[in-house]
């Protein structure tokens, strides 16, 4: 059952502390929504506090006397109840790769070592203790939690499957566009892509000749998609280029074991970018497999949370959707991400200087300029070429 | 002892023992003066008399405590010139392995408790000692060197009381040399003599000239005496003068060039030779002998000194506490 | 099985001199009104009966004379156990405890050791007030050269005596006069203490509590009754204030996650600062799950008004409270 803050209300214009007073209720009892729970006193005037939801009173936190800043915890409640806007503060973006944010988390000493062991990213987990500070418990609570499979997330990544027609009416100025859950994906978008604005990126472009796929996938009686055998070719590209499957880490480029892509998908509510691991090594026959049912399950609506864990960089194809080239920004902390464009015959010229169609497609690369310079980006597309045109290399 | 009853020998002793003395303070000072040496010095030139006198009347196994101004105690209670140069140019082949200092110079194995940085500190730890020597039933005696400035503290008073109701084998000698630092006695205490005091903690009390070395020697044997024949303690002051500052930084605001001058005339050296030589005892060329003798001792000393190393950091910290019985036995198993 | 025996706090430490004094002829007492007074507090009774007043000396009101006495005896062979009346007037003898006590054996290069022991009662709750009830292991914990320790028990009273007449450091022993009178079961043969050795009085898992002298005792109290509301106190007496036993305090956090640090004496610049230092400073830091919190007495000099005097320092019920804030909050 999920865990809902008692915040300290804000009950006046100034007021930016209050100090608890009293609780009228003890841990373990029923609560409904308007209750008055406790007296809290700010400015020398006491103050009702009431309940935001209905549930069970679980733990108080600032006993009487003790000052609470407000929006900071007074106690915590299990609750039923959609919390309209608190995932949104606990909830984890997209991925549990390293933290390079910068932001630190308020943690216990041993909250940190548990989180660490368990592979947790500190800042994916509810912070419950004084002054929003992760405690022990809330990790322990976390690893039960993940070790017991809980239901996806609410709202971030449940997808209606009945997709409402985009929105013709004429909104008022000023009105928040979009219904609560798409709403919540724009701010969870926005939450994850502004960080890439700091990050200094540049994109090259490179015409790929598919001559030799084409020519391949029409003697081939198993029909792969280009989506796949692109992502192949990043990824083998990712593989070869350990600096570009890593991630900035002010002192350098650290690396990340294993190559995952995330694979940017529309959906009818937002992107998402659910990550296929080590498509490297997959057979590309299953691959594309996996591929298929990646984009069905997301535009469908269910899918697992650890489904997004483990990307080294992106591919986003807006290909299908007309677009010839693009440069997609950085997804943090992965250091690159591949934008194609449409797969198609464009024209070329040959020795004599004749136009002629040739199968390509124009990619982007964008490459984070703190882990890899122009010259990288050059080789990597050359690499990408290369495999590209070496269906035995791209396929083994 | 009597004048009448020295021989050459012994008048030899006496005043090679107050050469040592001076010569040593003088190399001190010297070595001060070139910075070779740290912290401060409290010399005693011009005071030789009294240690000298004081602990010739001693047997092997007595002991002395001292004061801020010890080098002459130390070296009249027979400490190596070269072991108490290095402890004072902070060498860890000193006395004290460079971390006492000038202040703090001691002799444990011959006697002498020593030095001590605070006015009055060696007072109770003598009546502890003479204590200590009772109850163990020997008849070793403590000399109590301490100076006029300490029997304004606590523990002068105290260390008199506890001496005196114990009858304790302690001598206490003070040094009178008219100042306690920048107070005189003279001011500091109503009395004509410091020696009145002793009436008050029921123990004989005597003024000595402190520059005469044979007085001092009569006057402390008698004490030295009393006490170790289990008749208690004895005040002795000792009136001397010093000719230094108190210390390297005091500029003699307190007292006049003339008053300096004219104690230098009463210097306990010059006296004692001049007495040897009039009544026969020892001859110029003997005088000159000494002072020879003794600058060469002087000198080995320094060089010594000099040569010693450097203490280190872990010595130093390996030496706060002593190691205990327990801590043998651990390093016992972590052998085995 | 052991055999035991009822005795109070000050017979166990009367009784631990009387054997020392048998046993060496090096030892004897030295203070104020302990020969035929028998002690402010009644410990030596009739011990100087038993050993005759060369062994048991009554001295004058000179604290700094008698302490300056002891190291004179102690550096020339006797192992003079000197005892201050009450532990405020250590502070008419700091010459001797803390310049010279403590200092010459590193001053002389090792040439003498000091073998003094110097007992003397702290605490409040007699209706002394100010200038009779401190607690002051904080001023000697933060001498090199000191050993200080404080027995919350008769047994350790009685086993940290003998472990200090044996040790050749200055070492006090600060008893307390609230426990004097106490009754505690006590081995007939006293077990070997060693100087720097902790004990853990109650196990247990939720959180740390580090007290000393009359505080293990209440928080042993305070941990029954914790356990009843379902928290587990470990109760750690480090029984020596210097050296502590930093690995048994460690490794008790770094089990418990959260430690409560108790003590009679003021808050302010007083030892349990130096344990907290220790705990975060230390190998458990990575295990903490809650602040280090002290708790100690107010900073105030202790008055005489028996609810004020009681309040000013740390009761069970304070040890209670604090340990289940620590433990819900954390």
């Amino acid at each position: 059952m999920p865990r809902l803050p008692i915040l300290m209300p804000k009950m006046s214009m100034t007021m930016e502390e209050g100090t608890v007073v009293e609780w009228h209720v003890d841990p373990g009892d029923t609560i409904t929504s308007g209750d008055v729970i406790a007296v809290v006193t700010t400015d020398k005037v006491d103050m009702d506090v009431e309940a935001t939801a209905d549930g069970t009173l679980t733990e108080i936190v600032a006993g009487p006397d003790t000052v609470v800043a407000v929006g900071e915890p007074m106690g915590w409640l299990d609750s039923e109840t959609d919390d309209l806007l608190g995932d949104l503060f606990a909830s984890p973006v997209q991925q549990a790769s390293p933290d390079a944010s910068g932001e630190r988390v308020r943690a216990v000493p041993l909250a940190r070592r548990l989180a660490s062991e368990a592979g947790l990213d500190l800042a994916t987990l509810a912070a419950t203790g004084p002054h929003r500070t992760v405690r022990a418990r809330d990790v322990r609570e976390a690893i039960a939690a993940r070790a017991a499979r809980p239901a996806p997330l609410a709202a971030y990544v449940t997808v209606p499957t009945v997709v409402p027609a985009a929105p013709s009416v004429q909104a008022a100025a000023g009105e928040l566009l979009g219904d609560k859950k798409a709403r919540r994906m724009r701010v969870a978008t926005a939450r994850a892509m502004v960080p890439s604005a700091v990050i200094p990126q540049f994109t090259c472009y490179r015409v790929l000749d598919l001559t030799v796929l084409a020519a391949m996938r029409k003697a081939s009686r198993t029909s792969v998609s280009w989506t796949t055998l692109l992502l192949r070719g990043y990824a083998l590209v990712l593989r070869e280029y350990p600096n570009l499957n890593g991630y900035w880490a002010d002192e350098g480029v650290k690396a990340n074991g294993d190559v995952g892509v995330s694979l940017a998908i529309d959906t009818p509510t937002g992107l998402l970018a659910p990550v296929i691991l080590h498509p490297d090594r997959t057979a590309v026959a299953v691959l594309d497999g996996q591929v298929r049912s990646l984009a069905e399950a997301v535009k469908g609506g269910k899918v697992d949370p650890s489904l997004f864990a483990g990307g080294t960089g992106t591919l986003s194809n807006l290909g299908g959707m007309g677009v010839d080239r693009f440069n997609s920004i950085l997804t943090p902390p992965q250091a690159t991400a591949l934008s194609v464009g449409t797969v198609g015959l464009k024209p070329f010229f040959d020795e004599d200087g004749t136009v002629i169609g040739r199968m390509a497609c124009e990619v982007g690369l964008t490459i984070d300029h703190r882990a890899a310079d122009g010259a990288d980006a050059a080789r990597a597309l050359q690499t990408m070429q290369d495999f590209l045109s070496d269906p035995i290399a791209l396929l083994s | 002892m009597a004048s009448d009853t020295l021989d050459k020998a012994q008048a030899g002793d006496l005043l090679r023992t107050m050469w040592r003395i001076r010569l040593f303070e003088e190399a001190v000072e010297d070595l001060y003066g070139r910075g070779m040496m740290h912290g401060t010095m409290h010399l005693s030139i011009g005071q030789e008399a009294v240690p000298t006198g004081a602990c010739v009347t001693l047997r092997e196994g007595d002991q002395i405590t001292s004061t801020h101004r010890g080098h002459g105690h130390a070296i009249a209670k027979g400490a190596d010139l070269g072991l108490a140069m290095a402890e004072l140019l902070a060498r860890e082949n000193g006395y004290c392995k460079g971390r006492g200092g000038s202040m703090h110079i001691a002799d444990v194995a011959t006697g002498n408790l020593g030095a001590n940085g605070i006015v009055g500190g060696g007072l109770p730890i003598a009546a502890g000692a003479g204590l200590s020597n009772k109850m163990r039933g020997t008849d070793q005696v403590c000399l109590c060197f301490h100076g006029d400035g300490s029997v304004g503290e606590g523990a002068w008073h105290e260390a008199l009381t506890l001496a005196s109701m114990w009858d304790l084998p302690v001598v206490f000698i003070c040094e009178n040399n008219k100042y306690g630092m920048s107070m005189p006695s003279e001011k500091a205490f109503k009395v004509d003599f410091l020696s009145e005091k002793a009436a008050a903690y029921g123990m004989p009390g005597e003024t000595v000239d402190g520059n005469d070395v044979e007085a001092v020697a009569e006057v402390v044997q008698r004490a030295v005496d009393r006490a170790r024949a289990g008749e208690g303690p004895t005040f002795i002051e000792a009136l001397t003068y010093r000719w230094r500052g108190h210390s390297k930084s005091d500029k003699n605001l307190y007292r006049s060039k003339e008053e300096i001058a004219e104690w230098k005339e009463r210097c306990p050296i010059a006296r004692f030779c001049h007495k040897m030589l009039e009544e026969g005892v020892l001859e110029q060329a003997d005088i000159n002998q000494a002072q020879v003798d003794v600058r060469t001792e002087i000198r080995a000393a320094v060089v010594f000194g000099t040569q010693g190393a450097e203490p280190t950091v872990e010595a130093m910290l390996a030496g706060v506490y002593a190691p205990s019985p327990v801590d043998y036995q651990d390093i016992l198993k972590g052998l085995n | 099985m052991t055999d035991m025996r009822t005795m109070t706090y000050s017979e166990a430490i009367r009784e631990a001199m009387a054997t020392a004094m048998t046993n060496d002829d090096r030892v004897f007492l030295m203070g104020e009104d302990v020969g035929i007074y028998g002690g402010a507090f009644g410990v030596e009774n009739d011990l100087i009966n038993r050993f005759g007043p060369e062994r048991v000396r009554d001295s004058t009101i000179s604290e700094l004379g008698i302490v300056g006495m002891g190291v004179g005896a102690a550096i020339t062979g006797m192992r003079p156990i000197v005892e201050i009346q009450f532990s405020d007037f250590t502070a008419q003898a700091m010459d001797q405890i803390v310049n010279q006590a403590a200092k010459l054996h590193f001053m002389v290069g090792g040439q003498a050791n000091v073998p003094l022991v110097i007992r003397t009662p702290a605490g409040s709750g007699t209706g002394a007030a100010a200038q009779h009830s401190q607690s002051l292991e904080a001023w000697f914990a933060h001498i090199p050269g000191l050993k200080v320790v404080m027995p919350s028990n008769a047994t350790d009273a009685a086993a940290l005596l003998f472990a200090a007449l044996e040790d050749p450091n200055p070492v006090i022993i600060i008893e307390h006069k609230l426990l004097y009178k106490q009754s505690f079961q006590v081995p007939v043969k006293i077990p070997k203490a060693r100087l720097g050795e902790g004990r853990i009085e109650v196990e247990g898992t939720d959180l740390t509590i580090v007290a000393t002298s009359i505080e293990v005792r209440r928080a042993i109290e305070a941990a029954e009754q914790l356990a009843a509301e379902g928290i587990s106190a470990e109760v750690i007496d480090p029984r020596t204030i210097r050296p502590l036993d930093t690995r048994l305090i460690l490794d008790s956090v770094k089990k418990t996650g959260r430690a409560l640090l108790v003590q009679e004496a003021a808050k302010f610049g007083g030892y349990m600062a130096e344990v907290s230092a220790t705990i975060t400073e230390g190998d458990a830091f990575g295990y903490l799950q809650a602040p280090v919190r002290r708790l100690c007495g107010l900073d105030t000099p202790i008055p005489y008004n028996p609810r004020l005097e009681r309040a000013s320092v740390p009761q069970v019920e304070d040890i209670v409270r604090e340990a289940t804030a620590l433990v819900r909050e954390w």
